[in-house]
This record gives C-alpha cells, sequence and structure tokens, in this order.
C-alpha cells in the first residue's frame, strides 16, 4: 500500500512537471517516457526471466514502422485506431514468430541469435527502399488525432498527456503483471530453471509468453517514438537501440521496474545535458556504466533505497 | 495397479553401462529404499525416474501410463515429485516465495497474468500448511540461501511436497545433515501420509532401513539383492560389498597388526 501512494504520488508529480519547467523540458520527459516503457518490457525478459535479448529494438522498430506507413500509405493520415492496433498487432505477431525460435536458446546463445534476427530487420528497412525509404527513413507521419476530444497532439504539452496515460497504463500493467503469479513463475525459471519443470511448470510456454508479452511493449513504445519524432529510420531497429535500454536497465538495476525508472531518466538525461557540452556523451554513460558494474551491479534503484533506509534509521547499522 | 514399474531399464553413457536389467515395482504406498556403494547408479536412476535422463533402453510406467518419453514437468502432473542430491532451490527468494511457486503448478491458474499473487488466499494457505509439517513457519521470510544446509533440506522437503505427490522420490534426504536434524526428517518422512509411494536413496545405510519396507541393493548398475531389510542384511553378497569379504578382512587385520596397530 505505502509502495502504490508513492508511486502515485511520483506520477502526480510527472503529471505537473511539464507545466512548472519550461517548454524545453516537455520533450525530453515524453523520451524518457518513451524509453522507460522500452526498458521496462526488456526488463520483462532481463531481470524477471533470466533472457537478456540484443535485439529487443526489433519489436520496437516494426510497430513503428507499420505504424508509419500504415498511416502515410494507406491512410494518408493519421488513423490513431487503426494505427495503433496494427503497430503492437505487428509486434505482437513478430515475438510470437521470433520467439518460437530464440526462446529454445539459453545465455549467450540467446543473445546471439536474438542479435542476429534483430539485425535481419535493420538490414530489411535500409534495403527495402521503396517501402521504407532505405536510410533516409519516412517522414511527415501526423500525430493521432481523436475526432471525439479535440485535443491537439501536436502541441507537444498535449502529446505528453497522451504518452503520459499510455505510460501510466504500461507501468500499472507491468507491474500488475510481475506480481502475479506468472511474474512469480518468470523469477523462478530464472532462479532454478531445472528445478521448476521438475515442479511442474512448462518452461518453454511461460518464457514464450514473457518474449511476446514484452515485444508488445516495446511496439508500444516505439510507435510512440515515431509518433514523437513524426519521423521514422533504420536507427531505431538498430541494435544501438537495443543496447541503449539494456544500459538503461543495468544502471536502474534489473528485476525491479523502479529500476528502468531511473535507468532510461539517466540515460536519457545524460544524453541531454551532456551532449551540449561534447559529441562524446556516450563515454560519460560508459564510465557511469562501468561505475554501476563494479560498485552497485544490482543498480543505481537499489543503492537509492539502501542510501534512503540508512539516511532514515541512521542509528541501525547492521 | 502398481504406482512406479521401471521395466528392464537400462543407461549407458557413451561406452559406459551404468545401469543394466532394472526391474522394480513399487506399490500404492509402498517405502523402497535403494542403497549401494558409490557410483552404484542410484541418482542415474532416480534421474531416469524424474525424467530428467531418458534410459538407453527400457521403459518407466507411472500408475500403468507409458512415461518413458514424457518430460518432467508433465511427469510431475501424474503425481511423481523429487528432491535432488545436490540442493536444488532458489538461492535468492525467500522460504515463503519458494514454496508459493511449488504450490503453483497445479492449484492455481498459472497464467494468471494481472492478479497479484498475494491475492490467491489457497496458495498462501498451503504454503502455509506445508512449512508448519516441517517447522520452518517461523523462518518465511529468510533468503533460502541463508538458512542452514538441513534447512535448506526442509525447504526443499517441503516444496516436493506440495503437490501432494503420489510417488516421491528421496535423493540421499539425509546426506551432510546434523544427528539431531535427521531425525527431524526422518520423521517427517514417517509423517507423510501412507498412500505415497516412496524411493527413497540413502548412503546412511540403517536410517534408509528403518524408514522403507523393502530395500533394493544396487552395485555397478545392476540390482544386486531385494528383500526386506533382515533379508538384505543377512545376505553375504550385501555384507560384501558393503564390508568386504573375509580375505578383504584378514588382509587388513594383518596390515594393522604389521603396523603394531591394534585390530578390533
Amino acid at each position: 500500500m505505502k509502495t502504490f501512494i508513492k508511486t502515485l504520488a511520483l506520477f502526480a508529480l510527472l503529471g505537473i512537471l511539464p507545466l512548472l519547467l519550461p517548454s524545453y523540458y516537455t520533450g525530453i520527459l515524453i523520451r524518457i517516457m518513451i524509453l522507460i516503457i522500452f526498458a521496462m518490457s526488456l526488463d520483462i525478459l532481463m531481470g524477471y526471466t533470466g533472457l537478456t535479448p540484443l535485439g529487443h529494438a526489433a519489436f520496437f522498430g516494426i510497430s513503428g514502422y507499420t505504424m508509419a506507413l500504415l498511416n502515410l500509405k494507406v491512410f494518408h493520415g493519421s488513423n490513431p485506431f487503426i494505427g495503433f492496433g496494427a503497430g503492437i498487432a505487428a509486434a505482437i505477431f513478430c515475438a510470437a514468430i521470433l520467439g518460437l525460435i530464440v526462446v529454445r536458446a539459453k545465455g549467450v546463445y540467446f543473445m546471439m541469435v536474438t542479435l542476429a534476427l534483430g539485425q535481419m530487420f535493420w538490414g530489411l528497412a535500409v534495403k527495402w527502399q521503396q517501402l521504407t525509404g532505405g536510410t533516409d527513413g519516412v517522414a511527415g507521419i501526423s500525430r493521432p488525432a481523436f475526432a471525439f476530444i479535440s485535443l491537439n497532439f501536436s502541441k507537444e504539452i498535449n502529446f505528453f498527456y497522451f504518452v503520459f496515460v499510455l505510460f501510466g497504463l504500461s507501468y500499472l500493467l507491468i507491474s500488475l503483471f510481475v506480481n502475479s503469479p506468472f511474474g512469480h513463475t518468470l523469477i523462478g525459471i530464472r532462479e532454478n530453471e531445472k528445478k521448476m519443470e521438475i515442479l511442474g511448470f512448462n518452461i518453454w510456454l511461460h518464457k514464450y509468453m514473457a518474449y511476446v508479452i514484452a515485444g508488445a511493449f516495446a511496439g508500444l513504445a516505439g510507435m510512440l517514438d515515431v509518433y514523437y519524432y513524426q519521423f521514422v529510420s533504420p536507427e531505431v531497429l538498430d541494435i544501438g537501440n537495443s543496447i541503449g535500454a539494456l544500459i538503461a536497465v543495468i544502471l536502474g538495476g534489473s528485476g525491479k521496474l523502479f529500476g528502468s525508472v531511473i535507468g532510461a531518466t539517466i540515460y536519457i538525461c545524460l544524453e541531454q545535458f551532456i551532449s551540449a557540452y561534447t559529441q562524446r556523451w556516450v563515454m560519460v554513460v560508459g564510465l557511469l556504466f562501468i561505475f554501476v558494474v563494479i560498485f552497485a551491479p544490482l543498480g543505481l534503484s537499489r543503492l537509492l533505497s539502501a542510501f534512503w533506509v540508512s539516511f532514515k534509521k541512521p542509528t541501525e547499522v547492521k | 495397479m502398481k504406482a512406479l514399474r521401471i521395466d528392464n531399464v537400462a543407461k549407458n553413457f557413451g561406452g559406459l553401462q551404468v545401469l543394466r536389467d532394472i526391474l522394480i515395482e513399487l506399490e500404492e504406498g509402498a517405502r523402497l529404499a535403494i542403497i549401494g556403494p558409490n557410483g552404484a547408479g542410484k541418482t542415474t536412476l532416480i534421474n531416469i525416474i524424474s525424467g530428467v535422463l531418458k534410459p538407453s533402453t527400457g521403459r518407466i510406467f507411472l500408475f500403468g501410463t507409458d512415461v518413458t518419453g514424457i518430460s518432467p514437468y508433465l511427469r510431475s502432473r501424474l503425481g511423481l515429485s523429487r528432491t535432488f542430491q545436490i540442493l536444488s532451490l532458489f538461492p535468492n527468494l525467500t522460504v515463503l516465495e519458494s514454496l508459493l511457486l511449488s504450490v503453483m503448478p497445479l492449484r492455481s491458474n498459472q497464467l494468471s497474468l494481472l492478479r497479484p499473487i498475494g491475492m490467491f488466499k489457497h496458495l498462501s494457505d498451503i504454503s502455509q500448511r506445508l512449512l508448519e509439517q516441517v517447522g520452518l513457519w517461523e523462518k518465511r521470510g529468510m533468503i533460502v540461501s541463508n538458512l542452514s544446509h538441513g534447512e535448506q533440506k526442509l525447504v526443499e522437503m517441503a516444496m516436493s511436497l506440495s503437490q501432494s505427490p503420489k510417488v516421491l522420490l528421496l535423493d540421499e534426504p539425509l546426506a551432510g545433515l546434523s544427528p539431531g536434524e535427521t531425525v527431524l526428517i526422518s520423521s517427517v518422512i514417517r509423517s507423510l501420509p501412507s498412500k505415497v509411494a516412496m524411493i527413497i536413496v540413502e548412503h546412511n545405510v540403517d536410517a534408509a532401513l528403518e524408514l522403507a519396507g523393502r530395500v533394493v541393493v544396487l552395485n555397478q548398475g545392476m540390482i544386486l539383492a531385494e528383500g526386506t531389510a533382515e533379508e538384505v542384511r543377512r545376505k553375504p553378497e550385501v555384507q560384501e560389498v558393503y564390508l568386504g569379504t573375509e580375505e578383504s578382512w584378514k588382509s587388513w587385520t594383518d596390515f594393522r597388526k604389521r603396523r603394531g596397530e591394534q585390530t578390533p
């Protein structure tokens, strides 16, 4: 209950933040929320199931491209419901197909197989120029417009609340998901797969479903990303995009949703504020990454909560 | 109907024949001890019964169903449960979380995605009953890896009981325990419902004979002797495996005499 109230308070804070900050920051907050959704979807696999994919950007990009191309070539404008539905459906469909192949692999092999399949989609986006425009990408995608509410999402602040609602919904769904019996089963698989099988769990089915669900949320993040930039290029399918989410999860701490929140926030802030001074902001991220892996291998979110506990009870030394 | 039938099972690892001509039948509620020296193939046999390994030849029947080619998780659903010789637990989870996991497969909709696990009251009730049965309810909040070895064995025991198994395979349940813990675990095993058929693999021969009505002695992958505890104890070939022959006894005492040591 306490966590619930704290989370709600944080959400309320996030909700009023764009009204307090200069409008420049609204875009940053949107990007943070999108990366958090993406990182959380990755954490379902990494932190909870114990599978680390290197090609998670595939679902991010597939749904983005699907939505973009449908809107531009079929509807000639934004069709929020079908565009949205088709984007997520495409991500789920691809995850359901790829899952059949990748979920059989474990450890490093899983990483390699997902990397290879992920790059395949990147290659497809680069080479299939008639459809995707190659490396130039697809531009001119309009943001969703709902006829019944006369909100203009092309205004940044309105779009912020659009993303905010979906972000809140994703956070709610994913946190319910990881606390459900299914989520606990995934943790059990991460901890001891052999034992889980002896206990009578269908390991393959659980991993497969986790993979598809993670793919769906990655797809949602990808679509919001394309809506935000109103542009999509093969960069969203690039391994760099997968690695970015991976770094966010590791920085914040895997196996804990709040870790993704912290990690993604730090990642975007570093990118935003350090790139103002130097192009080599990735180096700073790298240094922080090394620091975290050595000194706080469980992630900064757990480090913060440890500080918080010792701050609240300074007398209790353990 | 036999609870478990092991029909002429053999297992080779490459050219090494680990088991051959194993024929064991287990009635419902029967308690069978498998004893034998190191390398006799006891654990391999348990692995074959539980489905971790596939037999090279032969078949396994569970309540009349041929389960030879069936995966471990489906065997578990047919009422087969086991413990491991080397503890197989969830070291980073708490005792209660581990139990909840073990209770889940048969009793709840494990594919329920959006209801918090705390809302499944019956899961925690069964977990509580099991933990009270092995005397670990007070330690439910502890991380499993922080428990003593004996307590971890109890956790594993409780987890293997969580699905009300009809056939229970215990792979060295008493290994590495203090005398007090041995008594505790033995009493837990004895208190199991009489309908549960059990195979106990043990190195502690006395304890195993005490727990089981019938004994199978394995040696070098073959069944050396079978019978009640008394019958098996009296068989010369069993004594030979465990204690050596008269000749080896003589050469050992001679050796000690030569070194000027006392002989018993």
